[in-house]
């Protein structure tokens, strides 16, 4: 649950993501120990409703910050150079390299291809691995969001 | 809400890029959070697009929603840098091969052997490591004890040398000795031969008991200066011996001191029988002598018979 509300709050441009959804499941436990329980709804959409109330005074509060996105959204890309490039090609073939075989044969798979050609290879990929696409898109993206970190760690420490 | 009844990835895309109608983008909020299987959906899907991005496969109103909605952030750039540099490692053409097949990696990096077996073939090392280094301590002291015992032979080596040196100088000098002496004994023959009446002074004559046992019996002889030559009368109790030769040996050093050159002839009969032997008086020292004697019986055969014994005195 913890990763979904930081994904939404991610999601919503929040610039603490983390944070919104710790305080978010700080409310859910506080009604818990007040009520003892969520008779309403869900508790997964009894979580929902509290992220979107803190979502919308993260809004109120910080339309100075919002405004400071707004200016950044249109603040071009820098060109990255071509040492840079090398230097997260390097960290990648690194965090590639921490993985177990199983994972990062599955990662560059899933992700090889363009279009219609990447489809076909997760079918294939699924079929091979006696999973659904479904199952085999999760471990991707949890594969993913390991690299994710890893490259962005390995570029921090270069 | 199930995978299956999951809007298709076009629907998900348009959510993702803030173009969905509100009350659709409200519902896939909701869904987003407490669906498991939506959100992993909408996870793929978003990474998808992330990559069509970076791949150059967005144009138009996507390209220009997907700018203002992910590159502008920071969570967003990292994942549009995560994907240019996967789609450039793709590229690059280094990228291993497909999942079930074994992947490749440089063999200096043991990449393709099981940690596990990386941990053993550590333990492997250690445990001979440790081995390697119990036996070179093992064989140090080998050598240190080698080494020891080396020079402890060597000093005995050296005392032994030392030791048959002087035994060899005594021997020489001995042997010098023994030829003055047998000089001296053919000049005294020689004189007595000639001068027939004008016999050796044979200065001395003693009478040697038969071998006895303890040297609390041992007989002396007393050489009065100037002897030439000891006469030593031995009794015999073998009745059968006709002749012996005699071998002179000091008794503390078992050298051979002086040898008969002929036999001496058995004289008497029955309990008086007795052999007398002339030996060099020069080449008697205060000390303990042996007398042996080798019997010859009348048929040819000889035997060694118990030795006499006497101490020396000047």
């Amino acid at each position: 649950m913890r990763r979904r509300l930081v994904l939404y709050f991610r999601r919503k441009h929040c610039t603490n993501p983390d944070e919104l959804a710790d305080e978010t499941l700080n409310r859910v436990t506080r009604r818990l120990e007040e009520k003892g329980a969520i008779t309403d709804t869900t508790p997964a959409r009894y979580c929902y409703i509290v992220a979107k109330y803190v979502f919308l005074e993260h809004v109120r509060e910080m339309t100075q910050m919002r405004a400071s996105v707004a200016e950044t959204a249109r603040t071009p890309l820098p060109e990255s150079p071509t040492a840079d490039e090398e230097r997260r090609l390097a960290c990648l073939d690194r965090c590639l390299h921490q993985l177990t075989p199983e994972e990062q044969g599955l990662i560059l798979d899933y992700y090889r291809g363009a279009q219609r050609e990447r489809i076909e290879g997760r079918r294939a990929l699924a079929a091979r691995l006696g999973l659904t696409s479904n199952a085999v898109s999760i471990r991707a993206c949890r594969i993913r969001e390991k690299l994710v970190a890893c490259l962005r760690d390995c570029a921090d420490d270069k | 809400m199930s995978i299956e009844e999951a809007p298709d990835d076009g629907r998900l895309r348009r959510y993702l890029l803030g173009l969905s109608p509100a009350d659709e983008s409200e519902r896939f909020d909701e869904l987003s959070v407490s669906s498991d299987d939506f959100a992993a959906r909408l996870q793929a899907v978003e990474y998808d697009l992330v990559d069509a991005y970076a791949a150059g496969e967005l144009s138009g109103e996507t390209l220009a929603a997907f700018q203002s909605s992910y590159a502008a952030f920071a969570d967003g750039r990292a994942e549009i840098s995560f994907a240019e540099t996967l789609l450039a490692y793709q590229h690059r053409g280094t990228t291993p091969p497909a999942f079930g097949t074994s992947v490749r990696r440089d063999w200096w990096s043991l990449g393709f052997l099981p940690r596990w077996t990386l941990a053993v073939a550590a333990t492997v090392v250690l445990a001979a490591a440790g081995y390697l280094l119990s036996e070179n301590w093992s064989l140090r002291r080998d050598v240190d004890s080698a080494r020891t015992a080396r020079t402890t032979l060597e000093e005995r080596t050296r005392t032994l040398q030392q030791q048959v040196d002087e035994q060899r100088n005594a021997d020489a000098e001995t042997t010098r000795e023994l030829a003055r002496l047998r000089a001296s004994l053919a000049t005294i023959e020689q004189r007595a031969n000639s001068t027939g009446a004008a016999a050796p002074t044979v200065i001395a004559a003693f009478v040697l008991p038969p071998a006895m046992r303890g040297l609390g019996d041992l007989p002396t002889v007393t050489l009065p200066p100037g002897a030439d030559i000891v006469r030593l009368q031995l009794p015999l109790e073998d009745a059968r011996i006709t002749s012996v030769t005699a071998v002179l040996r000091d008794a503390v050093s078992n050298q051979i001191v002086w040898r008969s050159t002929g036999p001496y002839a058995v004289a008497g009969s029955g309990q008086k029988r007795n052999v007398a032997i002339a030996v060099p008086a020069p080449l008697l020292k205060p000390r303990t002598y042996l007398i042996e004697l080798t019997g010859v019986r009348a048929n040819g055969a000889s035997e060694a018979l118990s030795p006499y014994s006497f101490q020396v005195l000047k």
